[in-house]
């Protein structure tokens, strides 16, 4: 094989770049934006009370690490089972309006509805409801990721090829059958693509569900900005600890969905 | 007096007589008929969008005729494009019939294998859809059709989407393969050349609305024909004219019903 010369590159070459150089160009550009952002705060002389400067940030990331741990475990958990939980109901009601015309027609718009509903004025609603727990942060989290999820599975249920079901047909294949073999597999891996476009605005679910039912001690991030008052650099912790989850549990989505479904993911070039 | 105890004569796996279907209101078939004995390969040639698949359709049940008499053993589909899953290994693409007919996991899983063993594909077993070559595919496509067990296969256009040597390589493969397992076979095909390599019996269809305007036998052994086989060639001509014929009759008959429109109206 020819190596992959940058001269002779086609247009339209989606070659992946290799692991390594995908990996450090993934930390240059945030370390670029760092270095930037530091040498803006003190050359401009910034107020940290307003925006506190990278390495300000890092210090109280170790200062206040203790704290930051466990708000962190409390909100990480917000997220991962908020998340779980939009992963199944949203695939299910894919499923359910994929196979029924009369729920599609009744839930789309009332679907679509939820996602406009601004989250200060969810999350109190739900805070009501559910009481000051984990409960209402689930909710929310869930109510906020399921959409994805859901328009994600639904779009690829409709797009089977529908000689499959033809085919299915002449062997005596049931509707449960049909979804078994052919339109279960085919939702899979976008069901898990729904989830992993769920991840971020499920941090930010997660920190509104916590401003609106504060608890003491298990604020989780969320509380921890809300009280940093002027400790700033507190709040951009947590910020910053938010952002790496993201990233991190966006991997590890893309990683299940390469596992459970591998045929999703040609090798490119093989 | 009769003797009671013969067995009946197996019903042959597939009966048309005069069978006609529309489609939005425009006849695709015009009093199709069609025969298959047991056994039996019989190709199915005709000018592209002439109802071909309209009638294979009907024969695999997706589709019921308007009028006329059909009567077919339950069919085994084989379609053009592999439609093989791709989220399934060769062997349980196999025995997916099987699984959707009630067998186990575990049978139909063995039964595959057996299958996949005995036509030599034994290491390709494992391998998922996007890891064979496109005649590889074609070959785990047919002995998924060949899985169901039933003695009726509906091939169409089984070898259209692969290069001049596969296809060749594939025909050889298919002739031998029948012949180790005879099957009744309706192989749709709009490749003159497969059609007399492969059948039994070569029937051509007219234009739409279809209906039978030639049928021409071919009497020499299935398995190892020769191409250049003397019988092979008259045979290729005799359906190539039939084709011909058909479709320049319809012009004429279109031309005169022009004509005749033109008096008429004047």
């Amino acid at each position: 094989m020819i190596g992959p010369s940058r001269a002779s590159r086609p247009p339209g070459d989606r070659r992946p770049l290799p692991r390594a150089v995908r990996v450090l160009l993934g930390v240059v550009g945030p370390l670029l934006l760092l270095g930037g952002w530091q040498a803006y705060v003190r050359l401009a002389h910034v107020d940290e009370i307003l925006l506190p400067a990278p390495t300000t940030v890092l210090s109280s990331l170790v200062d206040d690490r203790d704290l930051l741990w466990h708000a962190f475990a409390r909100t990480a958990q917000e997220i991962l089972l908020g998340l779980a939980i939009a992963l199944v109901v949203g695939a299910l009601l894919a499923v359910a309006m994929h196979v029924s015309r009369v729920l599609r027609a009744a839930l789309g718009p009332l679907v679509i509805g939820t996602q406009a509903i601004p989250l200060p004025v969810l999350a109190p609603v739900l805070v009501f409801w559910l009481g000051f727990g984990l409960t209402p942060k689930l909710a929310i989290v869930a109510i906020i990721c399921f959409f994805p999820v859901t328009i994600a599975t639904l779009d690829a249920l409709d797009r089977v090829d529908p000689e499959l079901p033809r085919l299915l047909r002449t062997m005596g294949a049931s509707r449960w059958q049909l979804m078994r073999w052919v339109e279960l597999p085919a939702a899979l891996p976008a069901a898990l693509s729904g989830a992993k476009v769920s991840v971020a605005i499920g941090g930010i679910a997660a920190i509104f569900a916590e401003y609106a039912g504060y608890e003491q001690g298990e604020g989780g991030l969320g509380g921890v900005i809300q009280t940093a008052q002027l400790n700033t650099a507190r709040a951009f912790a947590a910020v910053a600890i938010l952002a790496v989850f993201a990233v991190v549990t966006t991997g590890i989505l893309a990683a299940l969905q390469r596992v459970v479904a591998p045929w999703a993911h040609r090798r490119p070039g093989a | 007096m009769q003797d009671a105890t013969l067995p009946a004569p197996p019903a042959a796996p597939l009966v048309a007589r005069g069978v006609r279907r529309a489609l939005g209101g425009l006849p695709v078939l015009d009093g199709v008929d069609l025969d298959i004995g047991p056994g039996e390969v019989v190709a199915l040639v005709g000018p592209s969008g002439c109802g071909k698949s309209t009638l294979l359709e009907l024969v695999c049940g997706l589709q019921a005729p308007d009028g006329g008499e059909l009567r077919a053993h339950p069919a085994a589909l084989m379609p053009q494009r592999d439609l093989l899953l791709p989220w399934l290994d060769a062997r349980d693409n196999v025995a997916l019939p099987l699984r959707i007919a009630g067998t186990g996991r575990r049978e139909a899983r063995e039964r595959a294998g057996e299958l996949l063993d005995r036509v030599g594909l034994t290491r390709f077993a494992r391998s998922r859809p996007d890891q064979l070559s496109g005649g590889m595919r074609q070959r785990v496509a047919f002995l998924r059709a060949l899985a169901t067990e039933r003695d009726l296969l509906c091939l169409d256009e089984p070898f259209g989407a692969l290069d001049a040597i596969t296809r060749e390589d594939l025909r050889g493969w298919l002739a031998d393969l029948l012949d180790a397992r005879p099957r009744s076979v309706l192989l749709v095909t709009h490749d003159v050349e497969e059609a007399v390599l492969l059948g039994d019996r070569v029937v051509v269809l007219s234009p739409r609305p279809a209906r039978v305007t030639a049928v021409v036998g071919v009497a020499a052994a299935r398995v190892g024909r020769d191409p250049t086989d003397p019988s092979l060639v008259a045979a290729r001509r005799t359906v190539r004219d039939a084709l011909h014929a058909a479709i320049t009759g319809d012009r004429d008959h279109a031309a005169a019903e022009r004509d005749a429109d033109h008096g008429g109206g004047a």
